[in-house]
């Protein structure tokens, strides 16, 4: 259990930037998930804590101890890569043991670690076969096993999902969330996935463009973004974004947007009339209800897109003040075509600058879970 | 529209076979309007042929004749093969040494009765000896070849007439930095004249060669005189031989016509017998080639043949020869023509006639060369004295003339091959019955058929039948054209290896220990170069690197013998490149192809340089194709560089380098051209591998073919039973990757 700790880490592939003054820690024994989308920086900043990308400028912290010049070897972490990276030639058994072979263990207690891993993991059975005889789930194992016999200060994880199918997904997740509680050892996760990150962080980073743009608990980031970016990318189907400008409809504040008016609750009546603002609020906030149709929180529109989950559904509707995805519970809610009415409660509206940072929340929200790690 | 195609199929290989049939017959028709000529000329000679033929076409109409140019190493072969079946030419120019084995085995006609004394009175006395065996005469002589000395005017004004006087000349003209006579020593085609003029004999009337004669081995101690008081330089090959006797290097050069169309414009020389053997008052006494027309005894007008033969070798063809063609022409009343008798250099040659030996024209002296030139070469390099190395000589004679294993009757094997065919045929018969069972599989085997036809056949055409030929040659005995069956014999011969000891040159078992090494070395160090380049390639951080793969892969794309041809040159002992490097570095002079280990190290060096690229090539496609991830995650694992390339490259590698050794071990087994071209086998063919001894007992020591193919056999045994082996290997490489 060790704090990793990154201080205004910089690094750039020729004239390319990649990472721009990262200052991020990972408490001891925390899973800290850093998510983003694609360039965002986030594999390259595990690879400079793993030790396989140098920094070009700034520091890295594993336990107190700076390690940003020492080579991977030495900094006692374990790293589970996306491809595996399994050695093909080499048993399971072998693959698990080989970092305790390299470092010199004795035969005995490399056979204990791999065992005990191997028991973990339920690769009991599988010790003798070789990567090509197993199916990507069975990989994906040892390659945590891997980095657990070890018994590595950091675990760092680069995408080791993303090449799995959906329902093995979901339960390799299942599973690395029940190691993290056993092991109790800090973790770096990489992932593009929001929800992958949702279930597993205990914190999650949000990394756009090289530079963070929120860190904190799952709950909170979902809750209260500090900007457009983090709203957008946390949250599935994305937040509903609706820009336009600060006017009044009497003497209430209203966001004036394509000749439409749309009713903004009170945290808006400190905001300059005129100016640019931007409204985001999620599909399960939006209700289905034609009775306030030409009002400021009520518009109608056609449903464009249907995309039944079973149980829910989530409908595109385009409406005066934008396409607004609305998630629908129940079978057969909608099909395209049909006209909705739909309500926008200014309480459940967040409210963002010109700049995208977030300027205000829904007031009616359920206080932040801490800690929810799976 | 299946039985279209192969209908299609069907005609395409009749036509083949129509055509090959064809080609058969145009090849065999009656030929007797024209007469055919075949010759070996080239150059000034062949214009100077082809002109006194063009003259005969104009003076004589009704004797045209066709002129078919063989290349000369080719054409004995050629019509040893060709006259038994038909297909000869009515008349050919060839050398008059082997009339004794043609005539043995009846391949020429006897021109007795179409060519009386007072013709033969036409030719200088000297050619017409040569030209008959056993009493008959065979041909009719066209020139005259033989060694002369040309001496450089500018450095001996008068060529030494003695060799005590050439002797005198070794201080005076080392003074000046220049060598007093240069030839290829280690020739015997050139020593013959030393080896006479001692008073050695050629061939014995029995037909033996007398290696440990006193005349003989005293010969062998001149030369080995000449070389170590400095008379003539070490290792002198032909090239060499024209490069220093133009440069003003040397003073004397022995050697025959045929020099004079290498020698320097304006070079003022003069050609001069061969001085007198000092110790014996005998004149050194050149080896005599006459070159004459022969006739075929399977000739069809042989009175319209012998009128050719005469044209060309009469007095009007005989100018045109000796003025165009710079031939010493063999037709006495030529040299009355002043543009002939005034032409000093034919001049020279003519005067060496008087003493000059005609090579022997019994087939006997074909086994002479290689146990004669064994006993200079091991004398001339110091390795044996000249008794010692007459001796080696005489036992390499007694190794290539042991006799031939015994005919046996073919029944027996007959019966033998019947019984397998019958079994082979039972047994395709019996697989094809029970393919065609199977409902409609006989439409599916015809459509197959039709489709795989063309390339059965042309492997059948290509492979297999000469490889069933080869096969069966080595179950014979050849000996001038004649076969015997000798069932197994040879066999018998090379792995008992009679006529030489188990472990000595020319025994099956040395030159397999030797190949077995040469393959091993070779192979480690192809991989283990190509292996590190590789490896230094992979590296991307490595500036240029498409340059030095272009570079380094130059080796492989060169063609391979004229990258042995350039080590062979390099690794000269005086002016090769290496010598002069180690001369630079300080070192003495190695004589690389003096002794087996230096020997052995020449040939490895340019087979290493030949082989390494495809390595190299082969491990940097496997190298890039290893995922990168691989070496992240034994870097995150606390793998050191050794580790990395100890549990990663490597066995990552296996997959496929294996296969490109397994591959890389056959073409080193039978790598031939670097082992002839490099070494030649030297020294006492102690570095020739199974391949190239193969090559020699087919070509260099009397054509023995049947035992030779038996070597072949062997080889594709060794190399058949490796194959098996290795693609087991292979599939367990692969299975357990």
């Amino acid at each position: 259990m060790s704090v990793v700790a990154l201080e205004q880490v910089e690094k750039n592939f020729g004239a390319t930037r990649i990472v721009r003054g990262l200052s991020l820690v990972a408490e001891a024994g925390e899973f800290l998930v850093m998510v983003g989308p694609s360039g965002c920086g986030k594999t390259t900043t595990l690879r400079m804590i793993a030790g396989l990308e140098a920094p070009t400028a700034g520091t890295i912290h594993i336990g107190g101890r700076d390690v940003t010049a020492l080579p991977p070897k030495d900094r006692d972490v374990a790293m589970v890569f996306q491809s595996y990276a399994l050695y093909p030639h080499l048993s399971v058994f072998d693959n698990m043991a080989f970092g305790l072979t390299l470092r010199g263990a004795p035969k005995q207690e490399i056979a204990r670690r791999v065992s005990e891993a191997a028991r973990i993991l339920e690769l009991d059975a599988l010790l003798t076969r070789r990567p090509k005889e197993l199916s990507g789930g069975q990989r994906q194992r040892v390659a945590i096993g891997r980095a657990i016999v070890r018994d590595p200060k950091v675990f760092l994880f680069d995408e080791p999902l993303s090449n799995l199918d959906a329902s093995l997904r979901g339960q390799m997740r299942a599973e690395i969330a029940g190691l993290h509680r056993r092991l109790g050892a800090t973790m770096v996760y990489v992932t593009h996935d929001q929800v992958e990150a949702m279930m597993l962080a205990t914190r999650i980073a949000v990394l756009e463009g090289g530079e963070l743009r929120q860190v904190g608990p799952p709950q909170e980031l979902y809750h209260r973004p500090k900007n457009r970016f983090v709203a957008g990318f946390i949250g599935s189907p994305p937040m509903n974004f609706v820009t336009g400008v600060v006017g009044a409809r009497g003497g209430a504040p209203v966001l004036e947007t394509r000749g439409a008016a749309l009713a903004l609750p009170d945290a808006a009546r400190a905001l300059a009339a005129g100016a640019r603002l931007t409204v985001g609020i999620r599909p399960h906030d939006v209700r289905v209800d034609g009775s306030a149709i030409g009002s400021t929180v009520g518009f109608g529109g056609e449903a464009s897109i249907v995309e039944p989950m079973g149980w829910e559904s989530y409908v595109h509707v385009k409406t005066e003040v934008g396409t607004v995805i609305v998630r629908i519970e129940g079978a057969t809610p909608a099909r395209p075509g049909d006209r909705l009415g739909l309500v926008l409660p200014p309480t459940a509206l967040h409210l963002f600058d010109d700049a995208g940072h977030a300027l205000a929340h829904p007031v009616a929200q359920p206080p932040p879970v801490e800690g929810a790690g799976g | 529209m299946a039985s279209g195609r192969t209908r299609a199929a069907r005609l395409a290989l009749c036509g083949s076979l129509l055509l090959l049939g064809a080609l058969q017959v145009a090849h065999g028709e009656d030929r007797a309007r024209p007469l055919v000529l075949w010759h070996s000329y080239r150059g000034a000679e062949e214009a100077a042929l082809l002109q006194t033929l063009a003259t005969l076409a104009a003076r004589e109409p009704s004797l045209t004749v066709e002129v078919i140019a063989v290349p000369n190493e080719a054409l004995a072969s050629k019509l040893t093969t060709a006259i038994p079946r038909g297909h000869g030419p009515d008349l050919f120019l060839f050398a008059h040494e082997r009339i004794g084995g043609w005539a043995r085995a009846g391949l020429l006609a006897s021109l007795d009765a179409q060519v009386d004394a007072a013709a033969l009175a036409d030719y200088l006395p000297e050619t017409i000896p040569p030209l008959r065996f056993e009493g008959r005469l065979y041909g009719l002589p066209l020139a005259v070849k033989s060694a002369a000395l040309f001496y450089n005017r500018a450095l001996v004004p008068t060529p030494p007439a003695t060799t005590d006087e050439l002797f005198a000349l070794v201080a005076p003209l080392r003074a000046r930095g220049v060598v007093p006579l240069v030839y290829e020593s280690a020739n015997f085609y050139f020593h013959a004249a030393w080896h006479l003029g001692f008073g050695a004999e050629l061939l014995a009337p029995d037909g033996s060669f007398h290696f440990e004669s006193p005349a003989s081995v005293a010969a062998l101690g001149f030369v080995a005189d000449l070389q170590a008081r400095g008379v003539v330089p070490e290792e002198v090959s032909g090239a060499l031989v024209a490069s220093l006797f133009n440069d003003g290097k040397a003073a004397l050069a022995i050697s025959g016509p045929w020099f004079t169309g290498e020698l320097a414009r304006g070079l003022d020389f003069g050609v001069a017998p061969l001085p007198l053997v000092s110790a014996t008052g005998r004149a050194a006494s050149p080896l005599l080639t006459d070159e004459a027309v022969l006739i075929p005894g399977t000739v069809r007008d042989l009175a319209a043949a012998v009128r050719v033969a005469r044209w060309l070798t009469g007095p009007e063809a005989a100018i045109t020869r000796a003025v165009v063609g710079r031939q010493v022409v063999a037709a006495r009343a030529a040299w009355d023509d002043p543009r002939v008798a005034g032409d000093p250099v034919l001049a020279g040659f003519r005067a060496q006639l008087a003493t000059a030996t005609p090579m022997d024209n019994r087939p006997e002296m074909r086994t002479v060369w290689e146990p004669a030139q064994l006993a200079l070469k091991k004398v001339l390099r110091g390795a044996a004295s000249p008794a010692e190395g007459a001796r080696a000589g005489a036992r390499r004679h007694a190794s290539i003339v042991r006799p031939d294993p015994p005919p046996v009757s073919p029944t027996l094997y007959i019966a033998a091959l019947a019984v397998a065919l019958l079994a082979g045929a039972g047994f395709v018969a019996w697989r094809v019955v029970a393919a065609l069972r199977e409902r409609g599989a006989w439409r599916e085997a015809r459509r197959g058929w039709g489709w795989i036809g063309p390339a059965m056949a042309a492997t059948a055409i290509l492979i297999l039948f000469p490889f069933v030929v080869g096969l069966t040659l080595a179950f014979f005995s050849h000996r001038e054209g004649n076969w015997s069956f000798v069932g197994l014999g040879n066999f018998a011969d090379i792995l008992s290896a009679r006529g030489y000891g188990l472990l000595e040159p020319l025994s099956f078992y040395y030159a397999l220990l030797v190949t077995l090494l040469w393959t091993v070395l070779n192979l480690a160090l192809h991989v283990g170069i190509g292996l590190a380049l590789a490896l230094l390639l992979a590296r991307p951080v490595l500036a240029l690197r498409p340059v030095y793969r272009v570079l380094l892969v130059i080796p492989w794309a060169v063609p391979n013998y004229i990258t042995a041809l350039l080590w062979k040159t390099m690794f000269h002992k005086q002016q090769g490149a290496i010598n002069g490097l180690l001369g630079a570095l300080g070192f003495g002079e190695v004589g690389w192809f003096s002794s087996f280990p230096a020997a052995f190290f020449a040939n490895l060096c340019t087979n290493a340089w030949l082989g390494f690229p495809f390595m190299m090539v082969v491990a940097l496609g496997a190298l890039q194709s290893i995922p990168k991830d691989l070496y992240e995650a034994a870097d995150v694992d606390g793998a050191t560089a050794w580790a990395k390339f100890r549990h990663i490259t490597l066995p990552l590698l296996r997959p496929a380098m294996i296969p490109a050794v397994l591959l890389g071990l056959v073409w080193t087994f039978n790598q031939f051209n670097v082992v002839y071209l490099v070494s030649g086998g030297e020294p006492d063919n102690g570095t020739d591998i199974l391949i190239s001894e193969a090559y020699r007992w087919a070509f260099a020591r009397q054509e023995q073919y049947g035992y030779a193919a038996a070597y072949a056999a062997l080889i594709f045994v060794l190399l058949l039973g490796w194959s098996i082996f290795s693609a087991r290997l292979a599939r367990r490489v692969e299975e357990a990757s």
